[in-house]
């Protein structure tokens, strides 16, 4: 009776190994390191600075370790277009910020698009602290109201 | 002449704290997926383990979200009953926030419960790690950054079978170099994990190039479209082109057909 009981609860604990590929995935380990946690914009003209620059670039690095030769993924994902602080309803399309990422690769250029993640680095296999930095770019227009905006960006580092 | 409002159109703060914009967020999560094999009506547990590796504290949220591969459109096209692939309904997590002092480690407990109803097949969803700044009364101004790390999921029901083909084969030109598309059809219920290689022959069946191509997943019931980017020039001409991909099982798709390279 003990032997019918036991079973089904070791076949749940069975790791399958091999149904998507033959690495063992259980010592791969992701790291992920970013500064600073905050960036803004400071205001300028548009006719005199159409783009402005992030006061701060945000430094990444990434260690993957154990993956052999599998895919890796970073994704920058915004949570929603630029709210303003003041008027709580006035928004700016948050894909009126781009950024430039070096080293290329793996680090790749894009822009911001709500709620959907954008690629920012991909490769294949382990990485030993692969370093880079993202500048941040806002389009400066007459077009947005003035205020101050906030939103957050969401660094997501997967590996499969 | 401008509206007096825009004169200043963006006043992103520049109140944000200095300790917020100079702090670092530097955390870990091992092992980066769950592979388990559990019976409809069955349940199993995983364990995952975050840690700290910043100066200061950390709080952790985690959440149960879908995950997909590839990006739907481009590079991955689902057909009609893909979407039904999801198990992130069945995980549950046994500390879903809490707070990691520097250097520490916290092991999480994933509890994975397969509804009795589930068919065979192998289910994706994703236990998902963000790092919030330890300092949550900081002034919210401005753009905040936050990282998140991704523990995949993949939970088989029951001995789904592997099954495959390649749709096609073609070579583009782009930004002067030649780009092979590799188009590969799953039609199971699992995820297909394809390495393999493309070659090409010339008139007399001579292999003039050959190309691997690095793993690949295409979801369940679902097309993969792969590009492989050749590194140096091709000679113009008309060629046997041949792609071969293996499934874990060692079977092997084949694809020939005739080519020309511009």
């Amino acid at each position: 009776m003990r032997i019918h009981k036991i079973f089904p609860v070791i076949g749940a604990w069975v790791v399958t190994l091999g149904l998507l590929g033959n690495a063992d995935l259980r010592g791969q380990t992701l790291e992920l390191q970013i500064s600073p946690q905050s960036i803004s914009f400071p205001a300028a003209d548009p006719d005199v600075e159409p783009v402005i620059i992030a006061n701060y670039p945000i430094h990444v690095t990434m260690r993957i370790t154990g993956s052999a030769k599998r895919p890796w993924l970073l994704t920058l994902r915004a949570d929603g277009d630029l709210i303003g602080d003041q008027s709580g309803i006035e928004t700016i399309t948050i894909s009126n910020i781009d950024w430039t990422a070096t080293p290329s690769p793996p680090y790749q250029n894009g822009t911001l698009v709500a709620n959907v993640a954008q690629s920012a680095a991909g490769g294949t296999g382990n990485l030993n602290r692969a370093q880079g930095d993202i500048v941040f770019r806002f389009k400066n227009l007459w077009t947005h109201r003035a205020d101050s905006y906030s939103q957050t960006i969401t660094f997501v580092l997967s590996a499969l | 002449m401008k509206h007096p409002n825009m004169v200043f159109p963006l006043l992103l703060a520049c109140l944000v704290g200095v300790s917020a914009a100079q702090a670092q967020t530097s955390f870990s999560l091992s092992p980066v997926q769950l592979n388990l094999k559990i019976a409809a009506g069955r349940s199993g547990k995983g364990t995952l383990t975050v840690g700290n590796d910043s100066y200061s504290s950390v709080r952790v949220q985690a959440d149960i979200e879908n995950w997909t591969i590839g990006t739907i459109g481009s590079d991955m096209f689902p057909a009609e009953g893909a979407d039904g692939f999801s198990c992130r309904e069945w995980i549950q997590v046994d500390d879903s926030g809490f707070l990691l002092k520097p250097g520490d480690r916290r092991e999480i407990s994933a509890k994975i419960s397969v509804p009795s109803t589930a068919e065979p097949g192998q289910y994706l969803a994703a236990v998902c790690f963000k790092a919030l700044a330890g300092d949550t009364t900081r002034d919210r101004s401005g753009v905040s950054i936050q990282g998140q790390l991704i523990a995949v999921v993949f939970v088989t029901v029951g001995n789904p079978q592997a099954e495959g083909s390649v749709l096609d084969l073609a070579v583009e030109k782009k930004d002067g170099r030649n780009v092979f598309f590799i188009r590969v059809k799953n039609s199971s219920r699992i995820y297909l994990s394809l390495t393999g290689e493309i070659e090409l022959r010339n008139a007399k069946g001579k292999k003039i190039f050959s190309m691997d191509m690095p793993e690949e997943i295409v979801p369940p019931l679902s097309e993969g479209l792969f590009p492989l980017i050749v590194g140096k020039e091709l000679p113009p001409g008309k060629y046997q082109a041949g792609c071969f991909l293996r499934l874990p099982s060692r079977k092997v798709l084949k694809f020939n057909k005739t080519i020309d390279i511009h």
